[in-house]
């Protein structure tokens, strides 16, 4: 009995052991550290696909609209206006003064009775204008016309003015002064608003045609009363004041004198991303829109348009275009208030702008004169109305047909995405591109930190190909490149720092070197395929 | 050393996932603890009556292809470790499997009966069965990048989880004189929590050698679960909703236990038993995540304008596939598990065994050997065991011993004994514990054995 208790107990002992005899030192004041998964994965990152319209967007600063022309390719337009100065810059008349007086002729000395003597002459101003303008007729709207009549008798004098040439507008009846002149009142004053008269300078004293005239009738009487003495050579005198005259309409000729006109500088921003390399336009258009609501023709020469470059280097504008003025239409005096248009293109065959655009320039001072009744223009009778103006549009056409031979452009991308590389500690980024474009490139890719310093920089490589063209216009197939870019640990640990990417791009079209120019249609794409394989280590901390 | 136990503990706990649990020490046990009928319902039990401690059975058992040091990774000079895929890569097979089984015995009552036994007891018991291949560990971990122009085949994963609640009545019955021994055990069987890909699930994943994109096929995407929902949306249940549904649900089912035992010599024993026969249908708290059968290629995001890539690239996954979730009711197999043993008595006391299991999860045949010997004195025994279970896994050297002090059992099992110290060590490591009140021994003992105090 005791040996069974004996044995039990043992067994016991022998169970307690076993459970107790366990060895956990791997455990020993061990924890779970962090989870750390570190695969290497292979990533179809995503696509992205440019139209052509899409990538010269992208290149283009916004300062350009990207359009299509009449045979699909694509076109960068620049828009701009220039306008003329109005018709009240351009037209003035002058502030001016007409005088003029009648004599008595007779000596009257104490007369035994009351005498009366009666005078008149009809008088001739020449109403005077810049140059060589001459008006038929003003419609004024505004200023003065002052009279003063003064009289150096010793009687009473009755005098009546007309004035042929100013017609109130409302009545139709030219404007007529009566007053009365004494020893005690020898002055008399007329202020008239201008505005309430039509001038008419269109007759003489003669009645005879004429221009620029202004033609008076002046008739006085004198009562000689007993006592009273007149001399021959005592008179009634005016004195008349033309200012600050303005007008609806004025009707003439003008002459010929220049009309100023605005000019406008054309930024054209899509070159600021070029560097070196050539890039030459094929057939680029200025298209001006000319809308002239003066009542006469103009006569427009482009010589000094300009194109200005980088370094301030100059480009005129020449050829045919500028050999002599172009003449703008102008509106009939049967259609006041409506405007005359004319359109002109400036082109490959009548001027240089291909070299002009070719020279990659930043800017084009857009500017041209404007003359009156240009000597090769219609005759026309001329009228200037308050309205008129001459409205100019414009529009830089690019269209995309040229030769783009190691053309460098540089673009800036901001990269914020340097914490996302946190946990990659090997990455090779594969670049597919398929590329219906005629257009190949190599980049080059600097990563910039926030001081614009390189903290790590992609060698240039070939990343996309030109499409081959066979014949034709368009390119007959996709020109499909792979390239790969490996990362290193180091390099994207540089690259974590950097805060923006500097894109350097070398562009050549299909077959550059011949001097060929392509097309780029608008239905072309480029197509970017990025994939990756990346080294990641992802703890879990 | 309790900071150390919750460790090891926690460390058994993830290392879910096995095709063995054998428990062939415990087997070893036989009629001196009753609950071994759970393996073999043919054991008759040496005493009259039983009655086990309520939670002061359990056992679990965990076996793996891979060493624990080798899902605990220590980096050299570290004394923390982590899961580290390229060591559980390094020591993976072409095909592995990780078993977690964990039963807890409620209650056992046991009435000896002249000619046999009967038995009512309830059980609580969890398994998780993890199967993956080689490509799959490659894949987590070295990606595909090295696997660009191929396919990644994940057909060879699969997943079982289940856990239930038993209530059974056994009956052990001796036939041909003492020859024949058949034992039945019918148990009411309790699904609780459930998770498992569907039969067939499997998926691929092709990368493209050129632009890297991915062709992915997927057949069978199901997964199901059951109960699970009462924890990831607790906020839509009521407070005891979890305590009322492991009360009471709708997933009970009925499950069998057979066993057979036959004297061929007094010195041979053949025995054989096949347990946990039955399915359980989870119609309550079932959830299925269905992904339609679909093979996509997936090239990327569209890049213009893009902003929270991460989001975008997963929503542009995502979307190419259509899936949804519904509560349809599944059905699953129990863990099905069969012994076979051969027993060779040496004397009444000393007794070798050999034999072999099988878990049969899977629907696979992959059987672990042992040989046994154990020596018996009445209430006492003590045995030794090594098992095998197969090329690429250690041979395990385990012990038994049960006693009893007064009425009171005390028994422990362990299938690998060394696992005990430096458990990283070793791939498998299980044990079984427990306390029984045991009663009427003298009744079935041998007349010799009995002193009668009279004559003395």
């Amino acid at each position: 009995m005791k040996r069974g208790l004996l044995k039990n107990f043992l067994a016991l002992l022998v169970i307690l052991g076993m459970a107790s005899a366990c060895n956990l030192s791997y455990f020993e004041d061990a924890e779970f550290g962090d989870f750390v998964w570190d695969p290497s994965l292979a990533v179809p990152i995503g696509e992205i696909s440019y139209s052509i319209n899409e990538l010269f967007d992208e290149l283009n600063d916004a300062g350009a609209q990207v359009g299509v022309n009449d045979e699909n390719i694509v076109t960068l337009s620049y828009t701009e206006t220039l306008q003329s100065q109005t018709a009240s810059a351009f037209m003035t008349v002058l502030d001016q003064n007409f005088s003029g007086g009648v004599a008595a002729g007779v000596d009257i000395n104490n007369p035994i009775v009351s005498t009366t003597v009666s005078l008149n002459q009809t008088f001739e101003f020449n109403l005077s204008q810049r140059n060589a303008e001459e008006y038929d007729s003003i419609l004024f709207t505004g200023g003065n016309f002052d009279i003063t009549f003064s009289s150096d008798f010793d009687a009473t004098t009755d005098f009546t003015m007309t004035v042929q040439s100013l017609v109130n507008r409302a009545t139709g009846d030219p404007l007529t002064i009566s007053g009365t002149l004494s020893p005690s009142g020898p002055t008399f004053n007329s202020n008239n608003n201008l505005g309430d008269f039509r001038g008419d300078f269109t007759r003489d004293a003669g009645g005879n045609l004429s221009t620029n005239t202004v033609v008076v009738d002046f008739a006085y009487d004198i009562s000689v009363e007993p006592g009273s003495v007149i001399s021959s050579t005592d008179r009634v005198s005016f004195d008349m004041s033309l200012t600050n005259a303005e007008f609806e309409t004025v009707y003439g000729d003008v002459g010929t004198q220049g009309l100023d006109v605005n000019f406008q500088v054309v930024n054209l921003d899509f070159f600021r991303d070029f560097d070196a390399g050539g890039i030459t336009f094929t057939d680029p258009i200025f298209s001006f829109v000319f809308e002239n609501g003066f009542g006469f023709p103009l006569g427009i020469d482009f010589k000094d348009i300009t194109a200005i470059g980088n370094e301030g280097q100059i480009v005129p504008l020449s050829g045919t275009a500028t050999d002599e003025p172009t003449v703008l239409a102008a509106p009939t005096v049967e259609n006041i208030g409506t405007t005359e248009v004319t359109n002109f293109e400036l082109n490959s065959s009548n001027s240089n702008i291909a070299d002009l655009l070719s020279s990659q320039p930043r800017k084009v001072i857009m500017e041209v004169n404007a003359a009156t009744n240009p000597a090769n223009g219609p005759e026309q009778y001329n009228f200037v109305d308050i309205s008129s103006l001459l409205d100019v549009s414009v529009q830089v056409d690019l269209p995309l047909i040229a030769n783009i031979n190691n053309l460098v452009a540089e673009e800036f991308i901001d990269f914020n995405n340097g914490t996302d590389l946190e946990e990659a500690k090997r990455l090779l980024l594969r670049v597919i591109t398929e590329n219906e474009l005629p257009l190949g490139g190599n980049i080059e890719l600097q990563f910039l930190d926030a001081s614009d310093n390189v903290v790590f920089t992609v060698s240039e490589r070939p990343v996309f190909d030109a499409a081959p063209i066979a014949s034709g216009d368009r390119t007959t197939g996709v020109a499909t490149t792979t390239v790969d870019v490996e990362f290193s640990d180091a390099d994207i640990r540089a690259i974590e720092n950097a805060t923006r990417i500097k894109v350097l791009a070398r562009l050549s079209t299909t077959d550059a070197t011949s001097g060929n120019s392509v097309k780029f249609f608008d239905d072309y794409e480029l197509k970017i395929r990025l994939a990756a394989q990346a080294d990641v280590e992802i703890t879990s901390n | 050393m309790t900071r150390k136990l919750l460790i090891f503990s926690f460390a058994m706990a993830l290392t879910v996932s096995a095709s063995a649990q054998a428990y062939f020490s415990y087997y070893q046990l036989r009629e001196l603890v009753p609950q071994t009928q759970s393996l073999q319902p043919a054991f008759i039990p040496n005493n009259s009556f039983t009655f086990a401690m309520p939670g002061l059975n359990l056992g679990a058992s965990l076996d793996a292809d891979f060493k624990l040091q080798d899902l605990l990774a220590k980096e050299t000079g570290s004394i923390d470790y982590t899961i580290d895929f390229d060591v559980l890569l390094a020591a993976a097979n072409d095909v592995n499997n990780l078993n977690l089984d964990v039963t807890s015995n409620l209650f056992h009552f046991g009435l000896k009966t002249k000619k046999g036994a009967f038995s009512l007891f309830g059980n609580v018991r969890a398994m998780v069965h993890l199967q993956y291949d080689r490509e799959f560990m490659d894949f987590l971990a070295n990606g595909n990048a090295n696997r660009i122009g191929e396919t990644i085949d994940f057909g060879g994963t699969r997943l079982l989880a289940n856990s239930y609640h038993e209530i059974g009545l056994g009956y052990t019955r001796q036939f041909l004189g003492e020859r024949l021994t058949l034992g039945a055990r019918v148990k009411q069987v309790t699904g609780l929590f459930h998770a498992s890909l569907a039969e067939g699930a499997t998926g691929s994943i092709t990368t493209d050698a050129n632009d890297y994109s991915w062709q992915i096929m997927v057949q069978n995407g199901t997964a199901n679960t059951a109960g699970l929902d009462l924890f990831l949306n607790d906020q839509d249940y009521p407070d005891n909703a979890i305590q009322d549904y492991i009360t009471s649900n709708d997933n009970s089912t009925l499950a069998f236990d057979f066993g057979a035992k036959f004297k061929l010599f007094d010195w041979l024993h053949l025995e054989a038993s096949v347990n946990d026969i039955g399915t359980i249908t989870y119609k309550e708290q079932a959830r299925n995540y269905n992904t339609q059968d679909a093979t996509v290629n997936f090239t990327g995001v569209q890049l213009r304008g893009i902003e929270n890539s991460g989001d975008v690239f997963r929503d542009s996954l995502e979307s190419k596939f259509t899936s949804d979730e519904t509560q349809r009711q599944f059905t699953t197999d129990l863990t099905m598990r069969s012994y076979l043993s051969a027993s060779l008595f040496l004397g009444e006391r000393n007794r070798f065994t050999v034999m072999a299991f099988n878990n049969h999860v899977f629907d696979e045949i992959d059987p672990s050997y042992a040989v046994a010997y154990n020596h018996s004195v009445k209430k006492f025994t003590f045995g030794l065991l090594g098992s095998y279970r197969g090329s690429g896994n250690e041979v395990n050297i385990g012990a038994n011993i049960a006693s009893d002090i007064g009425p009171v059992q005390l028994y422990l099992a362990l299938d690998n004994a060394l696992a005990s110290s430096r458990p990283e060590q070793y791939s498998k490591a299980d044990f079984r514990f427990g306390i029984n009140l045991m009663f009427g021994y003298k009744k079935w003992a041998n007349k010799s054995d009995i002193i009668d105090l009279d004559e003395l």
